[in-house]
């Protein structure tokens, strides 16, 4: 009887011996220990980190009188929505985590632990910092918080805490960091103690700002140590070898220049960006441009001898009307190579002798702007183009298949002409206005403006209140399309040049030599073999957007940007900036 | 001691699959037949006879076998029959609803008269894990007979299901080729498991079955019968059985069909013609102009210059690719066998045109199902089925879903109606417009950088070929163990199944012509000849042309080991199971990708060998199973009858502390009818039960309907970020020097105790048999509550935490609904007709889910909170209808009425201001969102209905089948939501309707509002009752018509029968919302359904 048992016992014994079926192992992903005990998964997970620097951005200047749009209609930033909130504590948590494991890690050699320190700490400093100049003092969270055993309702940190505690940071990553990782080198992209310096530099210039000082904006202490430091990071780099590129128009195009300090790095097809389709005009590209210069811009731009057009003791001084009609003629170089206008001479995707236009019925409909009524038909782009496009950092040779999904220019993000600038601004505020003339004319000459019989480069400015000025507007120029002007407007409490202010664009409509119109079908074929100038044009000055709203609203209560409610709402002992409702104040004072 | 020995032998097979245990045992078995056979030596005669009925009736298809040999004969039409036996044989008649017979062989010839069998002829339907006599079901068990399901021809089997089971909803919300209908069992919120020949398998092998390969289908609504299926069940259970043989002389069964469909409705392209955008051009340039200073008088930009252009001109992209679809199949399948072995074989290939050029499918299926009777006690089934899906269509990377697996290329079908119809899609070298394809495809000037040539996104070299392939061989070992203990039984199944996937993608840029007019201050839409200066490439976003190939390999085993008891004492019929069972399964998924081909063309070696223009991914899944299931049931006459089952069930989805639920269900069954005190009425009601169940199950699903992924438990790090869907993104990675650094990170905060959602579920029924059984049906209850459902708890944490919160098991949603189902059948003289009809309740609602405070009671937006109510509501803005006039607008503006902050113009649709700023419930003479509510419960269909008939008169055969939904409120809808949108600015209409009976200045009645060219919420873009419909419908879902050639004519052309058959699916519809579109159909812009007839022949030889 018995007999039939043993194959059925067998049988069980067959399959309870497998192992347990249910053991799957995850074929997907590593665990915790082992990534934090292997150099190369902790490198991994720094190169992922890394991405928090960012990547071109066609619109960074959108925020300011360069580039067309309204970005700031009424109540643009509240506390309820989401506009200009930078509240990145996921990303902290993630440097935390990699701070905390890594200190305590068993598998990994001192060497090692250093430079991913050094790298993390210098991130944290980057990020928090970047918080600070939003919204005035945060958190300052150094470690992973547990859900059960933290406080997770901390309060914000002051605005000078956060800056001690940025400074910190920043010194110990200076410790931990190589100096300087040579353009070659294989780990050239990551942060070295050069770039460590020059942004602590930065963030010492915001600390002493009128942001952060509103009444004692120029008379500060700050700005004697901002200008310590800013002195010492200007001659280290320079020591180190960096200089600025030597044409303006390679600092970015030729990668792995002198003046580079820190770059983002990108190659086809493993890493691009989408600078040049936010720019191009549409025929050349692959959408509209995104970003299109205004007007208003373009008149900022000095005259070749470094003064405005409307200067009257300048070399190129013009009437209101003679400057619009001929606009191009005998500016600073750095016009030409940041701007195209209509009739420019434009080789983009390899066109030889090309020109780009933008007068409606001559243009293709994707460039074309303005409102002739000789062309039967209006402009598309009436809301959103103003009649010039974006040259600087556009890389030509792409084909127009490849604009989308092919730029891969490495990001500056930051570069020595920035140290300069930096140091000039805390050179002149601690009374040392000669160092702040003679760095002010290095980026001068180096973009090309006569230097003029005085060797002054056009630069007028006799006094700290004057050199304040000049500086601002170079750095308006120098660093256009790059970001910077929204920010320093805002650091040097001069937001009421942006607020209350439309944006203007160019038309421009074919004329004989004579002055009259030229038929519209005549100028077409013209300008279809390129033979049309910007000289053979009238133009004419149109407001930008033409429908909705026109004007841009920028009040002081943004020199600080809200904590958003819902912040708050989970954390009620965070509390809120004084301009918007609360108690926090989160100036320096 | 001979007892045992017995034992031995016949234990054996068994042993030799478990544990290879081979040793001489086939010898033993080959002398013992033998042996037998050598008994007798008496001479073959010829004998003859004849099968009756108790009625007296011949039995026609009756089986003869001489006992113990594989002699077979069948009956005439008459009921005659001869066969080759011996005297003293003895002779097996088998008939299906009839008692077997053994009668012996003895001088004359043999007449035999079969009784019905009331207990054979009572159906048995498939339960999990074994069968069931209908009668004495008690848990909600909805049966469908594959009869009614081989005259269609659908390329999915779930399509051919809507109506024909209570409780189970099937929406067929597309007739795109291939499409397949999703399944919801009493409203569930996902699909049911799916399980086929007791193995559980995915919708996918569901729906690659061919309809006549199925020989039983149940569905398991009740956790009282789905339980067994532990936490997979909760959504309810479809289970399949494929055909076996039966013992009789072979029949071959040829089937062939041709189906030909069409729209049921116009297609939107064909709505508009050019004119009618020029007419729109005209009627929004006017609007904006009024909008705008008005300082010069207003001119159209399309005057009669321009409409006699277009008088005989219209471009039409469906006139070059659309094809009404067309399919045909073929089948032939046989079934057979003696005492000993029976099979069952089929091969069929179907082909599928479908409604674009360059868009097919191909279905190749094969099934052998052999069954072996080894002796008395051992028995074995070898079932295999091997099928092959081939589809190929045109790359199309815009799909609304992001796989390309769906074949959902709806977002296409928009194309084909908003494309404008004023430009030629092809010119000749000299500028003509060309109606067949040149090679100067034209970029339409829209002013879009997306311009391609959509008549070369269909026909030009670009593809997507898909190949689908799955082996699944299942062997089962059953052994009576009555030597051992009487009524016991084992059963051993294995089944494994191999799958491969192919997908091969190919994809070229598009060279075409800009649309440049001839003379631009005339007529514009004179086309000028194309210029090499002016043309486009449309490369698809991306980087490079590309081929890839996404080859997958799957796998899965699946072992059952099954002890049964089955046992009668007197009037005590013992039922016990128990199960055990284990599963695994794999997959290995890989993507190859090559870019930039020297020339276009779609093979490997003519892309560079530069790796960087050569790329690979791949992954691995696996998963397991393990579970005892177990059932004890108890019956006293068929009266009483009492269930109890369980499943104790392990996943490796949960920690290993947390992997196993034990999932138990009850139900007891009374049949009053066969009460004494009921024989007075037994005439009247033959037949009536009540029935009770109670079962708990579960579920893999979270609160929005996404299974769980794999490990959550656990702190995971990784390069690639897997999303609920499945979808892979890699994890951002850096360059350092001139080397790309792949990036990790740590994935989704883990559920520590993560756990599957419980489900209890109640039912309560009523089967019943009226007028001797002619009316028969059933009626049920049910409330089912889902707990522990994982979601995201409205908890929240300070940001300064970092990371998102792990979800946990709070949530919990209940179903409640209930279904009836009737079938009549009888007969009037020669016609023996059959009424059916059955309909579903369903209503679910979320009973605990975190919201935003202000959702609560009594809160500011309780309109928008979805505790306490269903899922599915429609939440919007009550429109009043539109503004007629301009003094209507006039004296609004002059109100300061705004609706999302723009002015009043007339043609626009008006709504109710119900609240103000912040919810406040004083109106504030503004539309906002603020004025939003809460419309409809009803978004999804809560009553499911089918009812039938058929009707049989000599070879002739008539079945109709009409299934409808009701209470059922629906928004006319775009793809980006509710309403109807104006995408087209100035140039297009976009959707046909605002070329319809729009409001102009001349047509102030007008049905819809005026054509703006914005997405405003006035011009249409909002949910609002202005585009609510009920969606009720009732269609004739399926029409069959057959006729069966006369037996007289069989004989002479020796075949058993020939069948012809016409059927015909969504013939038509009756619904108060044809308005727009197909009332099935999911939006106004999706793929259309479609109606198809289809013609057949099926012969049996």
């Amino acid at each position: 009887m018995k007999k039939i048992f043993y194959p059925l016992v067998a049988l069980l014994l067959t399959t309870a011996s497998c192992k347990n079926v249910l053991d799957i192992e995850d074929l997907n992903s590593v665990n915790e220990d082992k990534v934090w005990n292997d150099p190369n998964l902790v490198n991994a997970y720094l190169a992922n980190l890394y991405t928090l620097f960012g990547n071109w951005n066609s619109g960074a200047d959108n925020n300011s009188q360069q580039l067309a749009g309204i970005n700031f209609p009424l109540n643009a930033v509240t506390v309820n929505n989401t506009a200009y909130k930078a509240w990145d504590y996921t990303t902290i948590r993630k440097i935390n985590t990699a701070i905390q494991k890594v200190s305590a890690s068993t598998g990994l050699n001192e060497a090692s632990k250093k430079s991913i320190l050094g790298q993390a700490l210098f991130m944290r400093a980057y990020l928090y910092f970047n918080m600070v100049k939003y919204h005035g003092g945060v958190p300052y969270i150094t470690q992973p918080q547990d859900l059960e055993d933290d406080d997770l309702k901390v309060p914000r940190n002051s605005t000078k805490e956060c800056f001690d505690l940025i400074v910190k940071d920043l010194n110990e990553a200076m410790t931990y960091l190589p100096m300087t990782i040579g353009k070659g080198a294989a780990d050239y992209g990551r942060i070295d103690g050069n770039f460590a310096l020059a942004f602590k530099a930065k963030v010492l210039l915001y600390k002493a700002s009128p942001q952060f000082n509103p009444s004692n904006p120029y008379g500060n202490t700050y700005w004697a140590e901002a200008n310590t430091v800013n002195k010492m990071a200007y001659e280290q780099l320079k020591a180190q070898g960096y200089s600025l590129t030597a044409d303006y128009y390679n600092i970015a195009l030729v990668e792995k220049g002198p003046e580079v300090v820190f770059a983002v790095i990108n190659s086809y097809p493993n890493k691009v960006a989408t600078w040049d389709n936010g720019v191009r005009p549409g025929s050349e590209s692959r959408g509209t441009a995104s970003a299109v210069p205004t007007w208003d811009f373009v008149k900022e731009f000095p005259m070749k001898d470094g003064k405005l057009y409307m200067d009257p003791t300048g070399k190129y001084h013009k009437t209101d009307e003679q400057f619009l009609q001929s606009y191009w003629e005998n500016r600073d170089p750095r016009f030409d190579k940041s701007i195209v206008w209509n009739g420019k001479i434009y080789e983009v995707s390899g066109k030889t002798g090309k020109r780009q236009y933008t007068s409606l019925g001559i243009a293709d409909a994707l460039d074309n702007f303005g409102e002739n009524p000789k062309a039967g038909t209006t402009s598309s782009n009436r809301d959103r183009y103003t009649g010039f496009f974006i040259l600087k950092n556009s890389k030509l040779s792409l084909r127009q298949t490849q604009v989308e999904t092919q730029y891969d220019v490495d990001f500056v993000l930051m570069r020595f002409a920035e140290v300069i600038l930096n140091y000039a601004e805390t050179a002149n505020e601690t009374g040392d206005l000669a160092t702040a003339m003679s760095l002010l004319k290095q980026i001068r000459m180096r973009a090309g403006i006569e230097p003029g019989i005085d060797n002054s480069y056009g630069i007028t400015a006799g006094n700290k209140a004057e050199m304040r000025e000049a500086i601002l507007a170079e750095r308006n120029i120098e660093f256009c399309f790059e970001g910077h002007r929204f920010w320093d407007l805002r650091r040097l409490r001069k937001l009421a040049i942006l607020n209350n202010k439309t944006k203007q664009g160019v038309e421009a409509i074919a004329i004989n030599s004579n002055g009259t119109d030229m038929d519209l079908k005549a100028a077409a074929d013209l300008a279809k073999t390129y033979q049309l100038k910007e000289n053979q044009f009238k133009y004419i000055v149109l407001q930008v957007p033409s429908t909705g709203n026109k004007i841009n609203l920028v009040p002081d209560t943004y020199y600080f940007f809200p904590i958003a409610q819902s912040v708050i709402d989970k954390n009620p002992n965070i509390k809120q900036n004084k301009d918007w409702g609360g108690e926090f104040n989160p100036t320096l004072e | 001691m001979k007892k045992n020995y017995l034992f031995y032998s016949k234990a054996r097979p068994l042993s030799l699959l478990g544990l290879s245990l081979l040793c001489s045992s086939p010898n033993l078995f080959a002398s013992n037949l033998k042996s037998k056979q050598s008994y007798f030596h008496v001479e073959q005669e010829q004998i003859s006879g004849n099968v009756k009925n108790e009625k007296g009736e011949p039995l026609a298809g009756a089986t003869i076998t001489v006992k113990g040999s594989s002699v077979q004969a069948s009956t005439d039409a008459n009921g005659s029959f001869s066969i080759r036996a011996k005297r003293g044989d003895f002779l097996v008649i088998n008939y299906q609803g009839y008692t077997r017979q053994e009668v012996a062989v003895g001088s004359g010839a043999v007449n035999v008269t079969m009784m019905s069998n009331s207990e054979a002829l009572e159906e048995v339907v498939i339960v999990g894990y074994g069968k069931q006599k209908k009668g004495n079901l008690t848990g909600a068990v909805a049966a469908v007979n594959s009869e009614q399901l081989k005259n269609i021809s659908p390329s999915n089997l779930s399509n051919t299901l809507a109506g024909r089971a209570a409780g189970v909803n099937v929406t067929n919300t597309s007739g795109m080729a291939g499409a397949s209908s999703s399944l919801r069992i009493r409203g569930a919120a996902v699909e049911p498991l799916y399980v086929i020949d007791g193995v559980v398998r995915d919708k996918a092998a569901f729906d690659a079955l061919e309809a006549n390969e199925v020989d039983q289908m149940s569905f398991l609504k009740d956790a009282g019968t789905a339980a067994v299926y532990g936490t997979r069940a909760g959504n309810g259970v479809v289970l399949v059985t494929t055909k076996k043989g039966t013992s009789q002389a072979p029949v071959f069964n040829v089937q062939s069909n041709y189906s030909f469909s069409s729209p049921t409705q116009t297609l939107l392209a064909n709505l508009t013609t050019a004119t009618d955008e020029l007419t729109y051009q005209n009627r929004v340039s006017q609007f904006r102009w009024e909008q705008g200073k008005k300082t010069e008088p207003w001119v159209a930009p399309n005057g009669q210059r321009e409409f006699d252009y277009f008088k005989d001109k219209n471009y039409n992209a469906n006139d070059v690719i659309w094809r009404n679809p067309f399919s045909h199949r073929q089948s032939i399948a046989v079934n057979g066998g003696g005492d000993k072995i029976t099979y069952y074989a089929l091969l069929s290939y179907r082909k599928e045109n479908g409604s674009y050029k360059s868009l097919d499918h191909e279905k190749f299926n094969l099934r052998s199902n052999i069954s072996a009777k080894i002796s008395d006690a051992f028995s074995m089934d070898f079932n295999i089925s091997a099928n092959q899906t081939n589809s190929n269509r045109f790359f199309w990377p815009f799909s609304t879903s992001s796989s390309d697996d769906d074949f959902d290329v709806s977002d296409f079908y928009r194309v084909t109606f908003n494309w404008p119809k004023m430009y030629p899609f092809y010119l000749t070298a000299d500028g003509a417009p060309s109606n067949t394809p040149t090679a100067y495809p034209v970029q339409t000037p829209m002013g879009s950088w997306q311009a391609w040539n959509v008549i070369d996104q269909v026909i030009g070299d670009r593809y997507i070929d898909r190949k689908v392939r799955q082996v699944n061989p299942i062997m089962t070992l059953n052994l009576k163990l009555d030597k051992l203990v009487e009524g016991l039984s084992t059963k051993l199944v294995g089944s494994y199944v191999a799958e491969d996937y192919m997908r091969k993608r190919y994809m070229s840029f598009q060279k075409n012509y800009t649309f440049t007019s001839l003379n631009p201050d005339g007529n514009r839409f004179i086309p000028a000849p194309p210029s090499e200066d002016r043309t486009n490439v449309f490369t698809f976003s991306q980087a490079q042309p590309f081929m890839d190939y996404n080859p997958q390999r799957k796998w899965q085993y699946q072992v059952d080991w099954f002890l049964n008891y089955n046992r009668k004492f007197g009037k005590h019929t013992v039922d016990g199971l128990v199960v055990y069972e284990q599963f695994k399964s794999g997959n290995t998924n890989i993507t190859s990708r090559a870019e930039n081909p020297i020339i276009p063309l779609d093979q490997m070696y003519i892309y560079p060998t530069d790796r960087s223009m050569r790329s690979t991914d791949a992954f691995e899944l696996m998963d397991a199973r393990r579970g005892v299931i177990g059932r004890a049931n108890y019956n006293y006459a068929d009266k009483y009858i009492a269930e109890f089952s369980f499943r104790y069930d392990g996943s490796p989805l949960f920690p290993n502390d947390k992997r196993w639920g034990f999932f138990p269900s009850m139900s007891l069954g009374w049949r009053i009818s066969d009460e004494n005190f009921f024989s007075s009425i037994k005439n009247m009601v033959s037949d009536l039960k009540l029935r009770a169940s109670y079962g708990s199950s579960g579920n893999f699903v979270d609160v929005e309907g996404y299974s769980i992924l794999p490990y959550s438990y656990m702190e995971k790090y990784s390069s690639i970020i897997t999303s609920r869907t499945g979808t892979r993104t890699p994890v951002p990675g850096y360059i350092f020097g001139d080397s790309y650094y792949t990036g990790i990170t740590y994935l989704d905060n883990p559920t520590t105790n993560l756990t599957w959602t419980k489900s209890k579920s109640y039912n309560v029924g009523i089967d019943f048999g009226f007028v001797q059984n002619k009316l028969t049906g059933s009626l049920d209850g049910f409330i089912r509550k889902e707990t522990d459902i994982l979601g995201t708890r409205g908890i929240k944490v300070p940001d300064n935490y970092g990371r998102a919160l792990a979800p946990e098991n709070y949530a919990a949603r209940s179903f409640r609904g209930g279904e009836v189902s009737f079938n009549w059948s009888d007969r009037i003289g020669e016609v023996s007709y059959g009424l059916n009809a059955n309909m579903g309740y369903a209503k679910d609602r979320w009973d605990i889910f975190d919201e935003e405070p202000s959702y609560a009671v009594g809160g500011r937006e309780n309109f928008r909170s979805k505790v306490g109510r269903p899922e599915n509501r429609i939440i919007g803005l009550e429109a009043s209808g539109l503004v007629r006039t301009q003094a209507e607008a006039d004296a609004l503006k002059e109100k300061g009425f705004k609706t999302y902050g723009r002015d009043p113009y007339p043609g626009m649709i008006l709504y109710k201001d119900i609240r103000g700023q912040n919810y406040s419930d004083q109106p504030d003479g503004i539309i906002d969102d603020n004025d939003m509510q809460l419309l409809s419960e009803n978004n999804t269909p809560r009553i499911n209905y089918g009812f039938g008939f058929n009707a049989s008169w000599k070879g002739f055969y008539v079945s109709a089948l009409f299934q409808g939904v009701l209470a059922y409120d629906r928004v006319i809808s775009n793809q980006e939501g509710a309403g109807m949108r104006q995408h087209g600015d100035t140039f297009r209409p976009y959707y046909p309707i605002w070329t319809s009976d729009v409001w102009t200045p001349e047509n102030t009645d007008a049905k819809y509002p005026r054509p703006v060219g914005y997405n405003w919420q006035e011009s249409g873009a909002a949910s609002s009752t202005f585009w609510i419909r009920n969606g009720a419908y009732m269609r004739l879902r399926d029409l069959n018509i057959s006729y069966t050639l006369p037996q007289a004519m069989m004989e002479k052309i020796k075949m058993k029968s020939v069948n012809i058959f016409l059927n015909g699916t969504n013939l038509f519809v009756f619904s108060p919302m044809k308005e727009f579109h197909d009332p099935e159909q999911k939006m106004y812009d999706s793929y259309p359904v479609m109606k198809t007839f289809t013609l057949g022949l099926d012969v049996k030889f």
